[in-house]
């Protein structure tokens, strides 16, 4: 009998899945599973495009093709919540598995506390991850830093504090904070995640922890969830998994290593969120990164919070319509709906056309929030408050009438 | 019912954007950002994130539609193409002309210049980008050789000086101007220069407020002032140009010093000379423009003057330097490269070239001959014949492009498209154009084909088709092979698909010759010039020599001119027009977007508050605007932003504004209009008036 909390060595029973899927196939050969057994409808990965640094979304429906697309892709930045929603809303019958980052589990939960994604229809496989780097910016560092012709470049990744280049015949390596250093490297929202092994998911995966003989043909996975425990037995006694007791020595590096990352997140938390003033001059330094917004609404559309069918930007009265730079009431609406929840996917910042640092300001005020009134975003459980009470249309349309309940949450129970 | 992501180039302006058109059930439902671009990195402007809320519009053409009286009829292809096929027949080639569309596909384009020059045998063809860059084509044919925009998109932010000039690139070409903010970040000084405090202005270090129509004024007295200063380039002059002496003549006389002409400009000395060192003294400079400058019946002056600037100043050939000549439509450079110009064969060989003509007819093959090899009417020139008296123009076919509203003198343009004996109109939907047609096809959009087209920095790249087209309507180069096969040249068109356009139309382009379409299907596409196969593209021009036989570049001195329409006693106003991001042009797709549409959906005229208060004018009264030939009515926005003495109005809205503008005059060579200088006078609406 498994148990949340447990930790295994798994691979994919399927000699073919456990050789060419990723660190022995774990992942695929369970969505394999999953799908050919009716158990989801679709499933969830990311693949690859037309190179290495051109990943991309899809939602799977065929068991065959799934195999397609092992592999981590260290340039796969997109956050496939939204689309998933998208989906759930066109086929609301469906189960579905998605594969997801720290930062598209948090996101997703967000949704499900909303009442936006059924829990009960969803099932999250997590990934270990260490942050992404956006493609051009991979492409420029191999190009400047590596000295090597992106073209060439076959595999990114990152071991042990280092930055992999692998062409045909050489594998190239530097250190990561060197080149972040230098502004390559990560995005700077990855730089800080604190959610590293994402265990709001149902089962959590990564090579973390795999060590001896079985680097490279084994996953070291947790089981986070009863969910999760179930799937896991299922497809154990279908012979579709294998399982092992995993390598103590193997634990505990896990844990060092998850450690150590989240030491060098916080000290880069601290280094960043220094940058940004405090009291009264943050807000003098947020208008005049905001005066260069030219309201193309892609902080908005990439936002995994921003769903609001009735969103208060569009009022004339509270934002005038047709501004360039728009009023500053726009940022400031975003800003207190959906502070407390940023769940620091820096999708916001990225597509910025205007290279505004939307996500170092969101997560750094969601930073403080959480420590002022302890709810912690992207995880299980709490409910968002400080943005609920500003979209009260949304609120009696997901919550019903519960107001009351609401004000009650409103307790200071922090120190700062 | 799952999704699929096509990735494809935005239909809209020239920067060139790459997105994922997110496909659900056959329809486009959104968009989604495709980070892999070297372009735009996956970042959109609100028209690209908001470019599928036109494509399903019910207002779609699907049918071929002909005019009976003052009714359309639907009508199926076949009769459609049998009535065009006879009646264009029965013309001579110069009583026909064919205008082709900017944001049509390379393919499109080709393909409609082959139409037009081998089935029609015509020599009146051309587009609208005589309404936008035809300056910089002239201009910057003259001093490098060669007409395009000298460096790319992404090493404009390894500039070390910017300098926007008539060009309000944050609002026009977004993402362009994160480049700008890019470099701003590194700590590179933004100049800008606009009659409006637009959002670019608003970034920028230095704001020249000058007045519309006093940019050689300026340009001269900064390089006047670079010379004094012993800031040029001497290695760089003596070695890569020609006809310094001339220039430095011009620029060094008593007119052109910051005092003198600072005063005529509307602007300051010491903001001339500051910024005469920042761009002398940067190891970098770059100038962006765009309308501001090519919109003027001066426009070919305005750009040699910023040719001469950057040579001047050995800002030619490296990351971060150029003239960066912003271009509008999608495809305008498509559009040009395929030779869809009066004066141009693909690859801009001129069309009195005898080798050109006949390599062109020999690859063509038409049995009876192509064109003639003389140079036919630009569009000005076309609408101008049909209105007189003796005219020779007869006919017209017209795709994907809207004169009715784009034009300087809509007035004009209806008179003419009345007065054709046939006119063919084929576009995505029923335009303002279309009612003077007597046939209307039903063409596909960008998300409904395959195809290339060429961005402002000559990249060339995919468009990807991701749903059906509605209805009937066809793609533009399948319409016009089937009209071509009716018309008896099936052989001359036997294309098994696009893939076969796009070769043949490499072959003819020597800039395009050596691209094949599996290069250009690559993310970021290929630069042109790229001659042989094993080339990857040339991202930035003429690193160790310009496009003239002898590789030099040439200073073309230019007197400054005052603009033709100048304010004076009874109309005392500078009205300049120009753009707004949420609208395209004639407003044909975005006023179909609800989420642009939502925010600005009607025009109006902006008015400093100065000069409202002494007209005793409020924020949104009704106001008349009358320029010398005509007026218009709309509503006054009353903004701090626009200098005192000028007035803007944005183009997009045809029954408030466009309609009813009058500019006349246009330069003599490229018959460019003056868009951007117009005198008018400014009241209060008067209900008992009319």
């Amino acid at each position: 009998m498994i148990h949340p909390g447990e930790i295994f060595y798994a691979w994919s029973t399927d000699p073919e899945i456990r050789k060419n899927g990723s660190s022995g196939g774990f992942v695929t050969g369970l969505l394999t599973y999953l799908l050919s057994n009716g158990i989801v409808d679709a499933v969830s990965v990311i693949k690859k495009g037309s190179d290495t640094y051109d990943a991309s979304m899809v939602m799977i429906t065929d068991p065959k093709e799934i195999s397609t697309c092992s592999g981590s892709l260290y340039c796969g930045t997109q956050v496939s919540a939204k689309y998933l929603y998208r989906y759930t809303l066109s086929n609301p019958e469906h189960t579905i598995a998605a594969v997801v980052k720290g930062c598209e589990a948090k996101a997703l939960i967000e949704l499900v506390k909303r009442n936006r994604i059924d829990i009960n229809k969803i099932i999250l496989i997590g990934l270990n991850c260490s942050g992404t780097i956006s493609p051009i910016t991979a492409r420029n560092m191999v190009d400047q830093r590596y000295g090597v012709d992106p073209d060439t470049v076959e595999r990114i990744y990152f071991s042990q504090g280092k930055c992999l280049v692998e062409t045909s015949d050489t594998i190239y390596s530097l250190p990561i904070h060197e080149l972040e250093q230098e502004g390559y490297g990560r995005r700077l929202c990855c730089q800080r995640c604190l959610t590293r092994i994402p265990r709001q998911c149902d089962i959590v995966c990564g090579d973390w922890g795999v060590i001896g003989e079985y680097t490279g043909n084994t996953t070291c996975i947790e089981v986070c969830s009863k969910k999760g425990s179930i799937i896991l037995n299922e497809a154990i006694n279908d012979h579709a998994i294998t399982i092992e007791a995993p390598d103590p020595k193997g634990i505990e590096a896990r844990s060092l290593v998850e450690d150590a990352m989240q030491k060098i997140s916080l000290q880069n938390q601290d280094d960043q969120f220094s940058k940004i003033p405090p009291g009264d001059q943050l807000l003098k330094s947020m208008m005049l990164d905001m005066s260069r917004c030219i309201k193309c609404y892609q902080c908005t559309e990439g936002c995994p919070l921003c769903v609001c069918e009735d969103c208060r930007t569009k009022k004339p009265w509270l934002v005038k319509p047709g501004q360039v730079p728009p009023p500053f009431m726009f940022h400031l609406i975003r800003a207190s709906h959906i502070a407390d929840s940023c769940i620091n996917c820096g999708q916001c910042e990225e597509r910025c056309p205007m290279e505004i640092p939307n996500s170092l300001y969101m997560n750094a005020l969601q930073a403080e929030l959480e420590k002022m009134f302890g709810y912690h975003a992207g995880e299980h459980s709490g409910k968002p408050v400080v943005a609920k009470v500003n979209e009260w249309e949304e609120w009696e349309h997901n919550y019903g009438n519960t107001f009351e309940k609401v004000a009650e949450v409103f307790k200071d129970r922090g120190d700062y | 019912m799952t999704f699929t992501q096509i990735t494809t180039t935005c239909p809209y302006c020239s920067t060139g954007c790459s997105l994922n058109l997110m496909v659900e059930d056959g329809k486009v439902i959104g968009t989604a950002p495709y980070y892999r671009s070297p372009v735009n990195e996956g970042r959109l402007c609100q028209k690209g994130t908001y470019s599928h809320q036109f494509i399903s519009n019910p207002d779609r053409l699907k049918k071929p539609l002909i005019r009976k009286g003052d009714i359309f009829y639907e009508a199926d292809w076949e009769a459609a193409l049998d009535l065009i096929s006879k009646r264009l027949s029965s013309y001579k080639p110069d009583e026909m002309a064919v205008l082709t569309s900017a944001r049509c596909s390379n393919e499109d384009n080709y393909i409609a210049m082959k139409f037009a020059r081998g089935v029609l045998k015509t020599r009146h063809l051309d587009h609208c980008a005589r309404l936008c860059h035809s300056a910089t084509m002239v201009g910057l044919h003259l001093a490098f050789g060669c007409n395009a925009m000298t460096n790319s998109i992404p090493d404009i932010s390894e500039s070390d000086c910017i300098l926007c000039l008539g060009s309000n690139t944050l609002e026009q070409h977004p993402l362009v101007g994160r480049q700008i903010i890019r470099a701003h970040s590194r700590g590179a000084h933004v100049i800008s220069a606009d009659p409006r405090f637009t959002p670019t202005a608003v970034q920028s270090d230095l704001f020249i407020q000058f007045y519309s129509g006093s940019d050689v004024l300026l340009l001269n007295s900064i390089m006047g002032e670079i010379i004094r200063n012993g800031w040029e380039d001497k290695s760089f002059i003596s070695e890569r140009t020609n006809h310094y002496e001339a220039l430095k003549k011009v620029v060094l006389q008593k007119r052109y010093k910051p005092e003198i002409a600072g005063e005529l400009c509307g602007v300051s000395p010491d903001i001339i000379k500051k910024t005469a060192e920042w761009i002398g003294t940067a190891e970098r400079c770059t100038i962006l423009y765009a309308m501001g400058i090519t919109q003027q019946t001066t426009g070919i002056d305005n750009v040699k003057s910023i040719a001469n600037l950057m040579m001047l100043t050995g800002n030619i050939g490296r990351p971060g330097t150029g003239v960066n000549a912003l271009r509008g439509q999608n495809n305008v450079q498509g559009a040009c490269d395929a030779g869809c110009l009066p004066n141009y064969y693909p690859g801009y060989q001129p069309v009195t070239d005898g080798t050109a003509h006949r390599r062109l007819s020999k690859l063509w093959g038409f049995p009876d001959g192509i064109c003639e090899p003389r140079e036919g009417y630009d569009i000005n020139t076309m609408f101008e014949q049909i209105r007189s008296s003796s005219s020779y123009l007869k006919a017209m076919y017209l795709i994907g492009e809207n004169p009715v509203v784009s034009e300087p003198n809509p007035a004009t343009i209806i008179d003419g498209l009345k007065k054709l004996d046939f006119l063919v109109v084929q576009d995505i939907f029923f335009t303002e154009s279309c009612q003077y047609a007597d046939v209307v096809l039903p063409a596909a959009c960008f998300a409904e084909k395959d195809g290339t087209q060429t961005n402002t920095e000559r990249r060339v790249q995919r468009i990807r088709k991701a749903v059906p087209p509605p209805g009937e309507a066809k793609s533009d180069y399948e319409i016009i092979t089937a009209l071509a096969c009716k018309m008896g040249y099936r052989d001359q068109f036997t294309y098994s698909g696009v893939k076969d356009i796009f070769d043949e139309m490499c072959s003819v382009i020597p800039q395009y010759r050596g691209m094949t379409w599996e290069k250009i299907d690559k993310p970021g596409g290929m630069c042109w010039p790229c001659k042989e196969q094993d080339q990857p593209g040339t991202p930035i021009l003429y690193a160790d020599h310009f496009a003239h036989p002898d590789g030099r570049g040439v200073f073309h001195p230019v007197e400054w001119k005052e603009p033709s329409d100048l304010p004076d006693k009874n109309f005392p106003f500078r009205l300049t027009t120009g753009r707004l991001i949420w609208h395209w042009q004639s407003g044909t797709m975005t006023r179909r977007c609800k989420n642009l549409n939502d925010e600005i959906n009607e025009g109006y005229l902006e008015i400093n508050p100065e000069d409202a208060k002494r007209l005793k004018i409020r924020n949104n009264d009704l106001i008349t605007v009358s320029f010398r030939k005509g007026s218009l009515a709309c509503k006054a926005r009353v903004v701090q932003d626009i200098k005192k003495g000028t007035a803007f109005i944005p183009l997009h809205f045809i029954e408030r504004v466009s309609g009813n503008l009058a500019f006349n005059s246009s330069d003599p060579l490229p018959h460019m209009s003056e868009y951007k200088v117009a005198a008018i006078s400014i009241k209060k609406y008067q209900e008992n008036k009319e």
